[in-house]
């Protein structure tokens, strides 16, 4: 109680630094309902999910807690965030079809992530206590130096994530229930703190499950609902021939393989969101969350397909959206983020409320991950790493307060990012992930030749670029002709690879028995 | 030919590419708007995803021929050649009466790319988990190792 009261006399003093913006959605009695039913469900699954969470591992891991169908759908509910849900549709509406590779790389990528390193994460679990990626960085590399590199990075990124979520569900709640956008985030962040306060991790997973169900009843409101907007399977070819902007007919463009967007960008996207969907935390986190190895099998295979399900929500919405448009049924939009809420406008009030839900599902399930993991690689990694360890009996209490601190950052953070859109910041966060990610947990597990020096130069690499060429595009000095986090991987990566090969070979690269077993299996 | 085995030093040669290529990558990706330059880009992640790939399916630098370098590694690619090239070739292009409405280029994004990765890479790895990416032996041979081995902190 003590939290949420410090949340919410702190939040009060940031809630105005929010300002109101066009209401596309007439918010109904019947919404209201639904969103605090919902809300109490949620609440009471993070009440239940205490059972799992008795220990500090329990609480900020769930390690080899839960079966495939959870945690499958867990998986999709996280990935699948306001960057998917109100992201997307914004970016289609923009850009054309240049997303469509996103989403189309994201799901089938994350068979491709299980097939690569999922046994050796999940096998991971069995040599040692792990219950964090840190936790899990610190035994491969036996490095404390490498634990505490990564915790930084993580919380660095973590951050940058729950902005695009912090973003997305400021417009959602102002767009759902006709509150302002503070009040409105506020109610979102002091739920996800209540079940997150309880539960920690298990109540993360289980209450995704529960989200990432309603979810895909959203996807399925929307698939009929387009058809009800656009009448018929032709709606594509209406646009290619019609949508037009400043005069200019550019419809053939928008709806072609690539859209408007850059080339160099698109295959930037094509790489990050197939090879980079797997070094993402709500992926990483649960292949060694899962009870038994076998359903590594399942869990790869439900999880891609619930993602490509999933994923019609950003297609069929962003085309929706586009399409309503061109037809001139609709004024173009000032703000691509609001075309998820555009298409909705259109729908009637029960299918909008379904849909709304399905948003809300999508943006609570993925910033409880990233508050919880934030928390836990400040409290548990980073301050373990200098030698700070919090005692075992005091580390959730810290990390509870931590998580508090993190959500007032990110609000901070929204707020001083300006225009960027839910979109940028959630690819920012995903490309930032995948920086830290990538060298630690790929190289690290595919080369018995990569050492701590190596992958702590990397990490160095990756976060200073990152954060570097975020500075310089915010100040207006400089910027990539693509996107920064893409070089910033290449050169962890590059650095990661060459100080490793170049290293003084030794037998075995010195590597304990237990680790080299789980790097031959 | 049913299996290609592979010496530390070949490991360490894919890896040091790898690293060539993503350096070759970043340069690329400064010409966004030169298409031949931007497909030579296209072609280098499209090989840095299959040596990730053939990395993280070899086991004791050994990989099976056909399964798993033929189907999925080698199949996918072509799907993705596939992909990527008539979408180049059909990009900005108008295209009516085309199946659904929908543009040549939109189609073979979804076809091939989407569609033919989900055959190979998913599918596949459905059909080879029990096979090729982790026997029940396999599993029970690493357990009764780490269990003779003291638990790491």
């Amino acid at each position: 109680m003590r939290f949420l009261t410090v949340f919410l006399l702190i939040f009060i003093m940031f809630s105005n630094l929010f300002s109101s913006t066009q209401s596309y959605v007439q918010p109904s009695y019947v919404t209201w309902i639904f969103v605090v039913l919902y809300i109490l469900i949620s609440i009471g699954i993070g009440v239940f999910s205490t059972r799992f969470a008795k220990t500090p591992e329990q609480y900020f891991g769930s390690t080899k807690t839960f079966g495939p169908v959870t945690v499958s759908l867990a998986s999709m509910a996280a990935i699948m965030s306001a960057f998917g849900f109100i992201g997307g549709p914004g970016l289609v509406y923009s850009l054309g079809f240049s997303s469509i590779w996103i989403t189309c790389a994201a799901g089938v990528g994350i068979s491709y992530g299980f097939w690569i390193i999922g046994k050796k994460m999940r096998a991971i679990a069995e040599i040692a206590d792990v219950a964090t990626l840190p936790d899990i960085a610190r035994v491969r590399f036996q490095s404390k130096a490498v634990q505490g590199f990564l915790a930084i990075g993580l919380l660095f990124a973590s951050i940058a994530f729950l902005s695009a979520q912090i973003h997305g569900g400021a417009i959602l709640m102002q767009q759902m229930l006709g509150v302002s956008q503070g009040v409105g985030v506020f109610i979102l962040c002091a739920t996800v703190l209540i079940y997150m306060l309880f539960g920690g991790m298990s109540g993360h997973i289980l209450t995704n499950a529960f989200q990432g169900l309603i979810m895909l009843v959203a996807v399925f409101v929307c698939i009929i609902g387009f058809f009800q907007i656009t009448g018929d399977v032709n709606s594509l070819e209406y646009i290619m021939l019609n949508y037009q902007e400043g005069g200019a007919l550019l419809g053939n463009k928008m709806v072609d393989g690539f859209g408007l967007q850059s080339l160099n960008q698109v295959i930037v996207w094509i790489f990050i969101f197939f090879v980079g969907v797997v070094t993402q935390p709500q992926l990483l986190t649960k292949m060694y969350t899962l009870k038994d190895p076998k359903s590594l099998k399942a869990t790869g295979i439900v999880s891609g397909l619930a993602y490509g399900v999933a994923s019609l929500m950003w297609i069929l919405v962003g085309v929706g959206a586009l399409y309503l448009v061109t037809k001139g049924t609709a004024a173009p939009l000032a703000n691509k983020d609001y075309a998820a809420f555009l298409f909705l406008a259109h729908l009637s009030p029960w299918m909008q409320t379904f849909v709304l839900a399905g948003l809300l599902a999508a943006i609570m399930s993925t910033s409880d991950l990233f508050i919880s993991i934030a928390a836990s690689a400040f409290t548990r990694d980073f301050l373990g790493s200098i030698g700070h360890e919090i005692a075992h009996d005091r580390q959730v209490h810290y990390g509870r307060i931590v998580s508090v601190g993190v959500i007032l950052i990110t609000i901070l953070i929204v707020k001083l990012s300006g225009k960027a859109g839910t979109a940028i910041l959630g690819s920012f966060g995903f490309g930032f992930f995948m920086t830290v990610n990538f060298p630690v947990f790929v190289l690290g597990m595919l080369w018995k030749r990569v050492s701590k020096e190596a992958v702590v130069s990397g990490l160095i690499v990756g976060i200073s670029l990152n954060l570097g060429f975020a500075i310089l595009k915010f100040f207006g000095i400089y910027k990539l002709p693509y996107y920064d986090y893409m070089f910033a991987l290449a050169a962890a990566s590059i650095t990661t690879i060459f100080v490793s090969f170049f290293r003084r070979k030794t037998k075995n690269f010195s590597l304990p028995e237990p680790i080299k077993a789980v790097l031959d299996l | 030919m049913s299996n290609f085995v592979f010496s530390d030093k070949a490991v360490d040669n894919l890896h040091v590419t790898a690293g060539i290529l993503w350096l070759f990558l970043t340069i690329l990706l400064f010409f966004g708007q030169n298409m031949p330059l931007m497909y030579l880009a296209f072609l280098t992640i499209l090989l840095l995803i299959i040596i990730y790939f053939v990395l993280g399916t070899m086991r004791e630098n050994k990989i099976g021929f056909i399964f798993p370098l033929v189907y999925p590694i080698l199949i996918m690619a072509v799907f993705w050649l596939l992909a990527f090239s008539i979408a180049m070739l059909t990009k900005g292009k108008v295209a009516v009466n085309f199946i659904f409405g929908m543009h040549p280029g939109w189609i073979a994004v979804l076809g091939f790319f989407w569609l033919g990765t989900f055959l190979t890479t998913t599918l596949g790895y459905a059909l080879l988990f029990d096979t090729h990416i982790l026997t029940e032996s396999k599993w029970n041979n690493f357990m009764d190792k780490v269990s003779q081995m003291e638990k790491m902190n």
